[in-house]
């Protein structure tokens, strides 16, 4: 019985100190595993850039639209591409639905990553997508509310230098809220999972 | 050309001594390109098979679709995805090593032109014992995995 009672007490406590405080979560930008739970995450919020038309954007002007935010840079060779390929799979599942969601692709490459050059990027993928970019220290800011991460590392390759960022897809609700975080590879049902979650 | 050569694998310029083995030490399968809508750069994937009694190393890379062709790594790190470049790739005797997304692959960097979807682009591998091996690889959509 006292052993028993000892993994009952065991298991309390694992359990009790294992779950996230309730309904915010402050952590790190780690995201979760299915089924799509959304939460609201204690990190984020409005910022505004360039986009790749020149024009000025602010993300609170999309309130009332669901917002997946990536951050990558257009000479990226796998993650960008492959994550801006599956938002138009999410786009052509959600039919009629797709003006309600709005991609916004921050370059962490304010450098190389011009508005003209961001506009041929995105420009390719035939999605409802803004892809912006700004100063350095403006995108360091984004970065830093979001809890993502990004570098520009030092190379002695042909590329000058090279960009790690975060591979994370974030989803925002219609109110500038993020409400979960995608993994790089999650698949587009996944995804659409989250957002028509947030389109009901 | 193009379908004439799709697929085909060719050792170029061998070095080894009178007498040597003339099969090529390395077998290249499954290689492509990703589309690319600017030229600045892409990456090309593919399987490197080695059937021989030795192990092989490529140590450089070139192509004639790019002023500079690297080998380099990706890798995920927690959610940061991070890249580096490496010097050399080895495929063991009787082994395979796959460049892939995610993973290893070659770096084109500075492109003649932007690729689009359905072109082909030569690459070559040069390995450590002076031999190169050429493959014609597809450009795939960008959004191949």
């Amino acid at each position: 019985m006292a052993r028993h009672a000892r993994l009952a007490t065991a298991l309390f406590f694992s359990v009790a100190f294992t779950l996230p405080a309730a309904g915010c979560r402050s952590r790190d930008a780690e995201p979760l595993r299915d089924p799509v739970r959304l939460e609201s995450y204690d990190f984020g919020g409005d910022f505004s850039l360039t986009a790749h038309d020149g024009r000025p954007f602010r993300l609170s002007d999309q309130r009332g639209k669901v917002v997946l935010l990536f951050f990558g840079y257009a000479s990226c060779p796998d993650v960008c591409p492959t994550t801006l390929s599956t938002v138009k799979q999410v786009e052509e599942q959600l039919g009629t639905r797709r003006g309600q969601l709005l991609t916004v692709f921050v370059s962490v490459d304010p450098e190389r990553d011009t508005p003209p050059v961001l506009k041929q990027y995105v420009d390719h993928f035939g999605i409802n997508v803004v892809a912006a970019t700004g100063a350095k220290p403006a995108i360091d800011a984004i970065v830093a509310q979001y809890k993502a991460h990004y570098a520009i590392v030092p190379s002695d390759s042909a590329l000058g230098y090279l960009v790690e960022h975060t591979s994370i897809l974030y989803l925002i609700d219609q109110e500038g809220r993020v409400r979960y975080l995608f993994r790089y590879g999650d698949p587009a049902d996944f995804i659409i999972e989250g957002v028509t979650q947030l389109l009901r | 050309m193009r379908t004439l050569l799709a697929g085909a694998l060719m050792v170029l310029g061998a070095t080894s001594p009178a007498g040597s083995q003339t099969s090529p030490p390395l077998q290249v399968k499954d290689q492509w390109v990703r589309e690319t809508p600017n030229p600045r750069s892409t990456a090309a994937y593919m399987v490197l098979v080695n059937k021989s009694d030795r192990d092989v190393v490529i140590v450089s890379a070139s192509s004639p679709a790019a002023r500079v062709a690297e080998l380099h790594e990706m890798a995920l790190d927690g959610t940061t995805m991070r890249m580096r470049r490496v010097e050399r790739i080895r495929v063991p005797k009787h082994s395979e090593v796959a460049l892939k997304p995610g993973g290893l692959h070659l770096m084109l960097i500075d492109l003649a032109r932007a690729l689009p979807a359905g072109d082909h682009v030569v690459l070559v591998l040069g390995l450590d014992d002076g031999r190169k091996v050429e493959v014609r690889a597809p450009v795939r959509p960008l959004g191949s995995r």
